[in-house]
């Protein structure tokens, strides 16, 4: 197995939803800063977040967050 | 809520930081100097430092108190990203105590013999103030 990357459609469902990283932040009971390392991909999150960030959007965990093997 | 203790605990942090720098840097500088009026000096500077320091370590422990007496708070402000950073920053630490170890040594072994005293004071003062430093770039945007 190669090494491989997460990608995320956070910003993108963000700007649907026209909310900022904060308010965000607040719906899903993290920091602004774990949000904005998540969605720079400097930051994979727990499955936990992950889910909760799924279920704010109403959209699936996999259509949320991709993996690309390299 | 939130992000208000994240902020707060990134200041005090970081006063923290700045009251070790000047309360432990001022401490060691005494030893070298014969100058009285500049020994006053620092004394002064060192009192200023240490209370600076203090202060915001008792604040810094309380709120890590209650972070970790709420579930949210914690899940929020102590999570995996926050322990990376603790991680990191440890990390840090250690090997800036190894780099300043190993510099007295050399120095030790090829110049002169140096005071036990100023070694372990020198090395404490880097030790406690990499991890600081590292954490709050971390922490930092």
């Amino acid at each position: 197995m190669g090494s491989c990357e997460l990608r995320n459609q956070i910003r993108i469902q963000r700007a649907i939803k026209n909310i900022t990283q904060e308010e965000l932040a607040a719906e899903v009971g993290v920091t602004r800063k774990t949000i904005n390392t998540i969605e720079n991909g400097k930051f994979v999150p727990t499955t936990v977040l992950a889910i909760r960030l799924a279920r704010y959007f109403g959209i699936k965990v996999e259509e949320l967050f991709e993996l690309i093997e390299k | 809520m939130i992000e208000k203790m994240d902020k707060s605990r990134f200041n005090l942090l970081k006063w923290l930081t700045i009251g070790w720098a000047i309360w432990f840097g001022t401490y060691i500088l005494r030893d070298w100097l014969d100058d009285k009026l500049i020994f006053g000096s620092l004394i002064l500077i060192g009192f200023i430092g240490w209370i600076l320091f203090t202060l915001n370590l008792i604040k810094y422990l309380k709120l890590g108190k209650k972070v970790h007496s709420d579930e949210k708070l914690k899940e929020a402000l102590n999570n995996e990203l926050y322990q990376q950073y603790n991680l990191k920053s440890f990390f840090w630490g250690f090997w800036v105590i190894v780099a300043v170890i190993s510099i007295f040594f050399l120095i030790s072994s090829f110049y002169s013999e140096i005071s036990a005293m100023l070694v372990c004071e020198i090395t404490l003062f880097f030790g406690v103030l990499a991890p600081l430093i590292a954490r709050l770039i971390y922490n930092k945007d």
